[in-house]
């Protein structure tokens, strides 16, 4: 698989937060109102790129790349952010800059890559 | 003969209290000088002396002995809540010297007096807690409310591409049994 040419971070990030969400969704048991928030999270990440056809394509994460998120994890600061502080956790950047990792290992976000690549996530959109 | 001793009048004296009321005339004597000003420390035979004093045992009676007697005196539940009465009262006519000591020490910074006062002012006026009132009030979720959040979360999970998830926990994690109707 060729490089990924544009997918910005926020995005990859979001592919890989979707699988984490899907995976906690599918095997934890939780009472109806901390899914629909989380569900609610998942939701708000979509937009007219990341659309729901590209997350329903993304599979809950394994066990490797939950081992990988929490890994990444272990580099952000501890403790309450600054309020003005509004720079991007560590992991954020290590956790996109390794999508093609989770690529190899989740089918799902795998083919979203491959729809980026080729460009067919842009869709017309009037504002 | 001698002349009788003059009886106290003590008309102008405080009724006592309802537990004072309670004690015969010796046991209240007993209590008056175990909690007066006078006499040996507690822990020195200050019981024994108050015993005497209030004219248990006999002429002859000796240390032994009336201590013995202030020993079943203390230990029967009228004495002591007389006792405790007494001591109360007490406490309540130190209140006027422990504000006006409050006074002169505005400026001191001998912390142990300052808590001695502190301590015999929380006798009198016990510290009240700040009380706040909070009204709890749980309204349960509508059946209708509640068919709409669970419609969202199906609408969320199949747009997710989850279509199965397993059941929901109880909102209220507590074991019930079913009761017969009484």
């Amino acid at each position: 698989m060729s490089e990924p040419r544009c997918v910005p971070i926020g995005h990859a990030f979001f592919f890989i937060a979707a699988a984490v969400g899907k995976r906690i969704l599918a095997d934890l048991p939780m009472k109806a109102g901390e899914r629909l928030r989380l569900l609610e999270k998942m939701n708000s990440m979509l937009d007219c790129h990341f659309r729901a056809e590209h997350l329903q394509l993304i599979e809950p994460a394994s066990d490797a790349e939950l081992a990988m998120v929490t890994e990444a994890q272990s580099l952000d600061p501890k403790g309450p952010r600054k309020p003005d502080d509004y720079s991007l956790p560590p992991s954020v950047h290590l956790l996109a800059s390794s999508i093609q990792e989770f690529a190899k290992v989740n089918v799902g976000i795998r083919s979203v890559l491959a729809i980026y690549n080729a460009g067919r996530h842009v869709v017309a959109s009037v504002h | 003969m001698s002349k009788p001793a003059p009886v106290p009048d003590d008309s102008d004296a405080p009724p006592y209290g309802p537990a004072m009321s309670r004690l015969n005339e010796k046991q209240r004597k007993f209590v008056e000088i175990l909690c007066g000003p006078s006499g040996p420390a507690h822990g020195s035979g200050r019981t024994t002396w108050a015993a005497g004093g209030a004219g248990y045992g006999k002429a002859n009676s000796t240390d032994h002995t009336l201590g013995a007697i202030a020993g079943r005196l203390v230990t029967l539940p009228e004495v002591r809540a007389a006792v405790a009465e007494s001591l109360q009262s007490q406490i309540h006519v130190l209140a006027p010297q422990a504000l006006e000591a409050l006074r002169t020490l505005a400026t001191s910074k001998n912390p142990q007096q300052v808590r001695a006062i502190e301590s015999v002012l929380n006798r009198i006026v016990p510290p009240v807690a700040p009380t706040v009132n909070v009204k709890l009030e749980y309204t349960p979720p509508t059946p209708a409310a509640t068919a709409a959040i669970l419609a969202r979360i199906a609408a969320l999970a199949a747009q997710a591409g989850m279509r199965s998830l397993p059941p929901p926990t109880d909102a209220v994690d507590a074991e019930f049994k079913d009761v017969a109707d009484e």
